[in-house]
């Protein structure tokens, strides 16, 4: 259902030669040809002024049964039925405003009492103007600056098989992430080209206004999930190019307001103290398009450098009490033969309680270059691209809205009933990468104490949270497309098994080292070769990273031209930090597609995660296993009925204590695409 | 106020094992992560500069004094009368040597001296509790259950680190080469009076209590 959103993502020259390489890695099977092939259709309707309604029927099912090697043993069942529609309102043939909306009904609910209330989570307007030279989005959007200024971190995983893909496709679309690096806005984002002019071949103008994080909320409203930012951002980036060279600036700023933070001391929150963040970066680019100054088209070959300069500045705001600096004396407290210096001390005191302090940390400056060069031949044999990046980070660099991972991990999504919720360590673990790749709990309950409150309940009030019976939607999943500020980076960064290396894509600040990824096409594209190499350095831990990662995918139907789809394909992963906290990861897929008869096709996937978390967590391991089959049957284009079968391990290793949590998985999926 | 047993604070871990799937931001642990080292500890902190503890039990007793004031006041005693009470009391507290030798090495951490100058006793007079006696038990049982981490990892990170205080102990690996001193680089930065030690994380040699290194 996103597709189409997909062409919003801002396409500047610069940002282009910075664009990930191999679009077509992993995903050139049948399915998404024909995938392809629906969606130009739908385009072409697109393209007429008038209103069209489409989107996604599903039918969906999930039993998870778990047993653990305790006591606990826990069924889970996931029924729904779910419709995701996309209403497009065409006033003209250049623009077009969207709202999208879910339905969703749990089957075991569906007698319980209230209305089942629609879940608005699109509004957007956007097109071409100004003889198609200005391009503008307003509401929901996706931009993308630059990889150290604005854009989201990919989440790669090398040849995933197609099962688990679809999987993890379907759990990021309910967070609106589409896998692409364009970052989820709600603002208004203006994108000017010039075309050629004189002897430039584009100038471009691009600005961008957005809101980031909750509105404050009101006063009543007591719930788990409270931010306490009202967070915007502003950003502008120009470029030129002109024969194949370009050269452009970005600067995006995010902000808390203090106004909205101030708001907060009049509800019950626990914290008196709130962190109101300022992040600023300004970034200088310049690229070089050598095939084409050598004018050929025999192969490619591009060249970029990225220069930027972070600020990042936090106030703490801190409530009633008094944030108060005190005398305590004035010699001998710095040793003979220094400068005497007065202690000053951070105490509550109850005098003059209404006044709220703004008191500023130190700020941090920090600045990142990220080189490029990639280049490529493509001809009726082989297709072949190769990408190597160079990093030089500082520890004091800090990007928030190109670093804010969409992958967080840890969320207990499947049997989340199971064990006791108080060990900690435990709770953290047992959520596996996996769970947390593949599956999601989509729910709509009736809303009520127990899952309107958890937490410290004493100073909610339970007066005011009588039972209503409206229902609402909940999710369990791992994803989030909320930008984090600097204060909440640290928790999401633990899963050794994903992107451990640049756990916040190129702008991970403290790396210095070199990344390089190669993809080969070849035999009539039906074998695809993927490579991935990094290798980095961080200074505070004194750590190294180094990764490597080998794919491989094989059409044979294609490559034996026989009519039936036999498609394989298979990855190995290691992600190893050498000193630091010592993690270690290892990853390897097998998954297959099968044609069996006319449109019944069998799919099957193997995936197994071994992962160490090193000196971090004393020790903790844990190995994850999901062998998942079953058949899938296409109805009609867009429609489709599959069934799996499957198990899903996670052996966890605390410190000799062992926990086995082995899952029977059953899944179904009807699917109308409309 | 939040109390959090100092034992359990220790930031690396309560940020580890805070969970992910809230967006809650209001964790104080959460909020000094950058501000402070990875692993800072306020227990080990704490040990080293007990003054910093100590200021949570002079904000305490400063508060008492003021409702004690009050007090006497709404019960009718004149300004003077009372002003006279506190000088009396005073009296008697600064006469004490043994309890403000205890006032100021155990809690403002200062070397044991004879001569107390006059701007030292008025540091001292603060643990004064008017209408009492037991300063000593009220100080050491606040220090035992009372103390706030959080405003002790405040502290630390808006003004500890500018004035260069260790945050931890010395252990094997650190290079205990470069003394703390005000010569180090950007520490006085052109000024004359105040230092800023922001730049440098400092740990404190467990034999030579006076040496504070220079942390890589």
């Amino acid at each position: 259902m996103n597709a189409p959103l997909v062409s919003q993502v801002s396409k500047f020259a610069f940002a282009a030669l910075f664009a990930a390489s191999g679009a077509w890695a992993a995903t050139d099977s049948l399915v998404q040809e024909q995938k392809t092939l629906y969606e130009n259709l739908r385009d072409m309707d697109f393209s007429n002024p008038g209103v069209a309604i489409n989107g996604e029927l599903r039918g969906k099912f999930i039993s998870s049964v778990l047993d653990t090697n305790g006591p606990s043993k826990n069924t889970e069942i996931g029924a729904a039925t779910e419709g995701d529609f996309v209403i497009q309102a065409r006033p003209t043939k250049d623009t077009r405003a969207t709202v999208m909306f879910r339905a969703h009904q749990d089957w075991q609910k569906s007698h319980e009492e209230g209305i089942s209330p629609f879940l608005f989570d699109w509004f957007s307007y956007d097109g071409y103007t100004f003889g198609k030279k200005l391009r503008f989005s307003l509401g929901d959007m996706r931009v993308a600056y630059t990889p150290l200024t604005l854009e989201t971190p990919r989440l790669e995983v090398l040849q995933e098989p197609e099962l688990l893909q679809k999987k993890r496709e379907d759990v990021m679309a309910y967070r609106h992430l589409d896998g692409s690096n364009g970052r989820l806005l709600q603002g208004l984002n203006a994108d000017f080209h010039s075309g050629s002019i004189a002897f430039l071949d584009d100038i471009a103008v691009q600005s961008t206004v957005s809101r980031l994080r909750n509105q404050a909320k009101k006063i009543d409203q007591i719930f788990y999930d409270f931010d306490e930012s009202d967070r915007y951002m502003l950003g502008s980036q120009l470029g030129l190019s002109s024969y194949g060279f370009n050269v452009g600036a970005a600067y995006v700023n995010s902000f808390d307001r203090l106004a909205s933070a101030e708001n907060f001391f009049n509800t019950t929150m626990a914290s008196d103290t709130i962190g109101i963040e300022n992040n600023s970066v300004m970034s200088f680019s310049g690229g070089v398009d050598i095939a084409r100054l050598m004018q050929t088209k025999a192969f490619d070959f591009t060249f970029g450098v990225e220069y930027a300069m972070s600020n990042y500045a936090q106030t703490l705001l801190v409530n009633g009490k008094d944030f108060v600096s005190k005398k305590i004396l004035d010699s001998n407290l710095v040793g003979i033969g220094e400068l005497p210096v007065m202690a000053h001390y951070v105490v509550y005191t109850d005098i003059n309680s209404t006044a709220d302090v703004l008191y500023k940390q130190p700020e941090l400056n920090g600045k990142a270059l990220l080189a490029k060069m990639q280049g490529g031949i493509n001809n009726s044999a082989v297709e072949a691209s190769m990408v190597l990046r160079l990093l030089k980070n500082d520890k004091n660099f800090q990007s928030d809205l190109a670093e804010s991972p969409t992958y967080l991990g840890s969320t207990i999504v499947l049997n989340s009933s199971a064990f006791n919720q108080t060990d900690s360590v435990l709770n953290m673990l047992r959520a596996g990468t996996m769970e947390n790749l593949y599956f999601a709990r989509y729910e709509n309950n009736p809303l009520q104490k127990i899952n309107l409150v958890s937490g410290d309940t004493n100073e909610v009030g339970e007066q005011f949270l009588l039972n209503n019976y409206k229902k609402a939607h909940f999710i369990r999943t791992g994803f989030t497309n909320a930008p984090l500020v600097r204060s909440e980076f640290a928790n999401a960064s633990l899963d050794p098994a994903v992107n451990l290396a640049l756990p916040y894509g190129f702008a991970t600040p403290d790396r210095t080292g070199v990344s390089a990824d190669v993809d080969v096409l070849t035999l009539n594209k039906s074998l695809e070769l993927n490579g991935r190499f990094n290798m980095l350095n961080q200074d505070a831990l004194n750590a190294s990273y180094l990764t490597l990662g080998f794919g491989a995918g094989m059409q044979f139907g294609k490559f034996l031209e026989l009519k039936r789809i036999i498609n394989v394909n298979a990855a190995f992963e290691n992600a190893k930090e050498s000193k630091g906290f010592e993690r270690s990861s290892t990853r390897m897929s097998v998954g297959t597609r099968l044609g069996v008869w006319g449109q019944l096709c069998l799919l099957g996937a193997y995936q197994s995660i071994e992962k160490d978390y090193g000196i971090l967590l004393a020790g903790a391991k844990g190995t994850e296993t999901i062998l998942l089959f079953g058949p899938e049957y296409q109805i009609a284009t867009g429609s489709y009925v599959s069934f799996q079968y499957g198990m899903l391990s996670n052996e966890l290793d605390l410190g000799g204590v062992k926990t086995t949590l082995d899952r029977n998985l059953i899944a179904a999926d009807v699917r109308v695409k409309f | 106020m939040k109390i959090i047993p100092l034992l359990f604070s220790s930031i690396v871990l309560s940020g580890l094992f805070a969970g992910c799937s809230s967006m809650a931001t209001s964790n104080d642990e959460q909020r000094l992560v950058g501000n402070v080292p990875t692993d800072f500890n306020v227990a080990e902190f704490s040990a080293i500069n007990p003054d910093v503890g100590a200021s949570q039990a002079i904000a305490a007793i400063t508060s008492k004094n003021s409702r004690f004031t009050d007090s006497l006041t709404k019960l009718g005693d004149s300004a003077t009368g009372i002003a006279a009470l506190k000088a009396s009391e005073d009296a008697v507290f600064n006469s004490d040597k043994t309890t403000l030798q205890l006032f100021w090495v155990k809690y403002l951490n200062q070397p044991a001296t004879d001569s107390l100058t006059s701007a030292d006793i008025l540091a001292l007079k603060r643990f004064n509790i008017y209408g009492a006696t037991n300063e000593v038990e009220f100080v050491a049982n606040y220090m035992a259950t009372q103390l706030d981490s959080s405003l002790i990892s405040d502290s630390y990170a808006a003004f500890g680190r500018v004035e260069g205080r260790a945050y931890r102990y010395c252990k094997d690996g650190d290079p205990m080469t470069t003394l703390r001193s005000i010569t180090l680089k950007g520490v006085l930065d052109g000024k004359t009076k105040s230092v800023d030690y922001t730049g440098f994380y400092f740990c404190q040699d467990r034999t030579n209590p006076a040496n504070l290194y220079v942390v890589n």
